[in-house]
């Protein structure tokens, strides 16, 4: 975890991760909608598939989201995934096998606290801000 | 969980890296040792045989899957490699030009994903059970507007400790169809004495419901189905119980 990182209720982002965007391409594992309105979305490596992290594209009218600037990506993003899977289910659904994609996001350290797919490290794509569909499905980007 | 988004407004600045393997992003981040930048994945999750790196094309398919089955490759990567295949007629672009390593991985994330869906599942139950012993909560919808409706909430601590804040998720369901209506959360802050019990009715506006606003909105006077789940519990005392997303 980034130096002096140590509460949940932390509001800093962290330089240099935290305040740049990185891009992975990765296999769709499953979804949920949250309580807090954001798609927890898990993701896994290509070249390890049991290797996971999550990616969220945050409820851009949630206050803090908006206040953002950013909360157009959101809506795009959310928008692309409901397009081609539906509205997320309130549990955790596994994806249709096979989608690969490429998402881009703003890298977020995530105290461990029983995150389903969480990566060992807490690392998360969060917000995150596109996505395009590389292979397994014939949605549209 | 409070995802700052007021300080990235401040300090985001995008910057695109190339596209990293999951591995080499969590290497690259993982005990700050790293760097965001062009870093490729390295990671290896078989030992390397010819069959693996065969590239899979639909002219060549039926060769591909003879090969495979005649390979020195485990049966269950065989078995996984066929049944992605199967799975896949319609949507070839999900094998194509990709190696039978690469195929046999993406059906592994399957098997992944299946997995993580039973363990939340299971979470679910063990969480809403922990949560029960703690708190018993009756909500229920009171009354309906053209701009907000009313929750009934009847909460009683059943713990020695005192209660100060309370999150709760809720979710609207068709209850003809069982679809999602609308799903919203509820941070609740109010006392509750040991062993005490409260109840009041709690107004909210359909906005709270973010894009499932104009859903509950027309679903005014529908029959719904409410789920109500208080997730997580504050304590006057610091402690907490339950989780956060």
């Amino acid at each position: 975890m980034p130096s002096g990182y140590t509460s949940s209720n932390d509001t800093t982002r962290y330089a240099p991760y935290e305040t740049h965007s990185y891009t992975v391409r990765a296999i769709l594992v499953g979804w949920k909608s949250e309580a807090d309105r954001d798609y927890h979305i898990v993701i896994a490596d290509p070249n390890a598939p049991s290797n996971t992290m999550i990616i969220e594209p945050p409820d851009p009218t949630c206050t803090m989201a908006c206040a953002s600037n950013f909360g157009n990506y959101y809506s795009s993003v959310r928008a692309k995934f409901v397009a081609c899977f539906g509205n997320p289910p309130g549990s955790f659904t596994n994806f249709p096998s096979g989608v690969v994609v490429d998402v881009t996001g703003v890298a977020f350290f995530d105290p461990l606290h029983g995150q389903t797919g969480v990566a060992p490290n807490g690392i998360e794509l969060h917000p995150l801000l596109s996505v395009q569909w590389i292979s397994g499905t014939s949605c549209s980007n | 969980m409070d995802i700052r988004y007021k300080l990235l407004k401040l300090t985001y600045r995008a910057k695109t890296t190339a596209i990293l393997g999951l591995a080499a992003l969590a290497a690259s981040l993982i005990g700050c040792g790293g760097h965001s930048g062009s870093t490729t994945s390295t990671s290896v999750t078989q030992a390397p045989s010819d069959a693996s790196a065969i590239v899979v094309t639909t002219p060549t398919l039926a060769k591909v899957q003879a090969d495979v089955a005649a390979s020195s490759l485990s049966a269950l990567d065989k078995n996984r490699f066929a049944a992605f295949i199967d799975d896949h007629r319609q949507i070839p672009n999900a094998y194509e030009n990709k190696t039978v390593r690469e195929v046999i991985n993406l059906q592994i994330s399957y098997e992944v994903a299946l997995r993580l869906a039973a363990q939340a599942r299971a979470d679910d139950t063990m969480h809403k059970a922990e949560i029960a012993k703690l708190i018993a909560s009756k909500i229920t919808l009171a009354s309906e507007g053209d701009r907000s409706l009313v929750l009934h909430m009847d909460l009683q601590n059943l713990t020695a400790k005192q209660v100060k804040n309370l999150e709760i998720g809720l979710e609207f369901d068709d209850a003809k169809t069982g679809t999602r209506i609308g799903q919203a959360e509820v941070q609740l802050r109010r006392n509750i004495a040991p062993h005490g019990r409260i109840a009041f009715d709690y107004p909210m506006r359909y906005i709270r419901f973010s894009d499932d606003a104009g859903p509950m909105m027309a679903s005014k006077g529908k029959a719904k189905k409410l789920d109500a789940q208080v997730t997580e519990i504050k304590y006057t005392d610091g402690t907490d119980a339950g989780f956060d997303d």
